[in-house]
């Protein structure tokens, strides 16, 4: 399955790349959205090959990633409808969702996406318990059961906050 | 989910995620592990989570401290800077980071008329505070600075000769302190703008907007402060305020812009109250509208101003006066602490 970027069938005189995510499907896109991940514009400079396999992104998120990419390569947007594009593109995402997004944009080399996705996970976890920190990061406590507590009693006025949320 | 989608986020970019956490989340998670605990304490980190905080468009992690001067006992906050506050509290000053409730008393039992300054010494990496202390028999203002580095004082040239510091604040930009100074003899109630380099200590002055210089100081209430990393100067005429900003940091008379000219409504500009106001600028946002402090017998007021208008008003504390003390602070993960004590090491 062939499925065309946003902007519909790209006209004979741009150039496009197709890319394949580990699902096995394929992306159309103009060569100038895909030269704004470094990693995809270095393997188009090495190589003629059109076809790009992407063997650690997944359809879901490939296709999330495309959209972004069109989206800021388009010249006809001002900055302005650029940015407004961001904020929209992140809200509402689930954590889970902005992770692959964010392994994604580290595959591809796409670092204003990177920021963009980073930024709203952020504002995600800044009121989460260090528990589903831990969870969500697949992270093992290192600390004696000692330490830690010599920790949280250090910073004791941190966890203060009663409105600390733990889904 | 696949496979692939179940990777571990890589240190790299935990690091980005973190470095956009307010302080406070920041302090919490450092028990989520010891790797992330050493990643919070690095110096690295530090200095890239200050520059997120720092940028303009990052509102959620600064804060308008506004110091009620009435009432509230003798201390004063002197200068703000990378999330650190100057503050003088009885005879003592200290150094403080709210974000991090910790402290360092610098000096105390000051008996002088001391004026600080407080900066950031790129060159080695080190915070400093600048003391002038004048001295009334021998008509000098001394100068000391400590390093938070070293945690010593150096003594360093006197203020320029034939001036003296003003009582306003000084403010910290492309590694000098700057004052406003008052001339003496030759130069009776002249103005000049007197910068300190943290990095050599040496004195300069800086030439001030060239339209201002033909009108007598008494008329006048001038304040420094920067906005969007510009060193700027507000002149207070009472029936208008006007902002001058120096747009490419240089010592040349000729990059200073005027950037406000609002004129106030009348009731306001010639009332008893406003004679007695205090104007004072804290912010420039991304689209060059400027929030400033208004503060009268009438309350504080906030206005947002641009060109030649004032777009928005709103007095936030009626009948009292907060603007004089007010800065606009960042927070910061920066230790006021020596080193040894300011890294936590727990097993």
């Amino acid at each position: 399955m062939v499925t065309t970027d946003e902007k519909g069938p790209l006209t004979a005189k741009k150039k496009s790349v197709i890319i394949r995510s580990c699902d096995g499907d394929e992306f159309l896109v103009s060569e100038s959205a895909a030269v704004l991940s470094t990693s995809l514009k270095k393997i188009l400079e090495e190589k003629e090959d059109r076809l790009i396999h992407l063997s650690d992104i997944d359809n879901k998120t490939l296709a999330m990633v495309i959209a972004y990419l069109s989206t800021h390569a388009d010249d006809g947007l001002s900055d302005d409808l650029k940015r407004s594009f961001d904020q929209e593109f992140v809200s509402g995402k689930e954590f889970d969702v902005l992770k692959y997004l964010v392994l994604a944009t580290d595959t591809l080399q796409v670092t204003c996406l990177c920021y963009t996705v980073a930024k709203k996970m952020a504002d995600i976890m800044k009121n989460k318990l260090v528990e589903w920190v831990r969870r969500e990061f697949d992270i093992q406590n290192d600390y004696t059961p000692e330490a830690e507590a010599e920790i949280r009693r250090l910073d004791a006025w941190a966890w203060d906050d009663r409105q600390l949320e733990d889904d | 989910m696949t496979e692939a989608n179940r990777r571990r986020i890589p240190p790299e970019i935990v690091e980005e995620i973190l470095c956009k956490l307010p302080v406070m989340s920041l302090n919490r998670f450092r028990c989520v592990s010891k790797s992330w605990q050493s990643l919070i304490s690095d110096h690295c980190f530090v200095r890239k989570h200050l520059s997120h905080a720092a940028e303009p468009n990052n509102l959620s992690q600064k804060a308008l401290i506004l110091h009620n001067t009435a009432g509230s006992g003798n201390w004063k906050i002197h200068a703000s800077y990378d999330g650190l506050l100057c503050i003088h509290v009885d005879r003592s000053v200290y150094i403080w980071n709210p974000c991090l409730k910790t402290h360092r008393k610098i000096c105390d039992g000051l008996i002088c008329t001391c004026s600080f300054g407080f900066g950031y010494d790129s060159r080695r990496d080190d915070y400093k505070l600048c003391k002038l202390s004048y001295l009334w028999r021998q008509k000098i203002t001394e100068t000391e600075v400590y390093s938070l580095g070293s945690g010593s004082w150096t003594k360093c040239d006197n203020f320029p000769q034939h001036y003296s510091p003003h009582y306003s604040t000084s403010v910290f930009i492309n590694g000098s302190i700057h004052w406003l100074a008052l001339g003496e003899k030759p130069k009776p109630y002249s103005f000049a703008l007197i910068s300190f380099d943290l990095s050599d200590n040496k004195y300069r002055e800086v030439p001030l907007p060239e339209c201002w210089l033909k009108y007598p100081h008494n008329s006048l209430d001038v304040k420094l402060c920067v906005l969007k990393g510009m060193l700027c100067v507000i002149v207070d005429w009472k029936s208008c305020f006007v902002l001058w900003a120096m747009k490419d940091y240089n010592l040349d008379q000729k990059s200073w812009t005027k950037i406000l000219d609002i004129p106030l409504d009348l009731d306001l500009a010639f009332s008893v109250y406003y004679i007695l106001a205090d104007v004072k600028p804290f912010y420039m946002y991304e689209n060059g509208e400027v929030l400033i402090g208004v503060s009268s017998e009438r309350g504080t007021e906030l206005l947002i101003c641009k060109d030649n208008s004032v777009l928005f008003r709103q007095i936030i504390f009626p009948r009292q006066s907060l603007i004089g003390h007010g800065f606009v602070h960042v927070e910061s993960l920066i230790s006021p602490l020596p080193l040894e004590n300011g890294e936590q090491q727990i097993n």
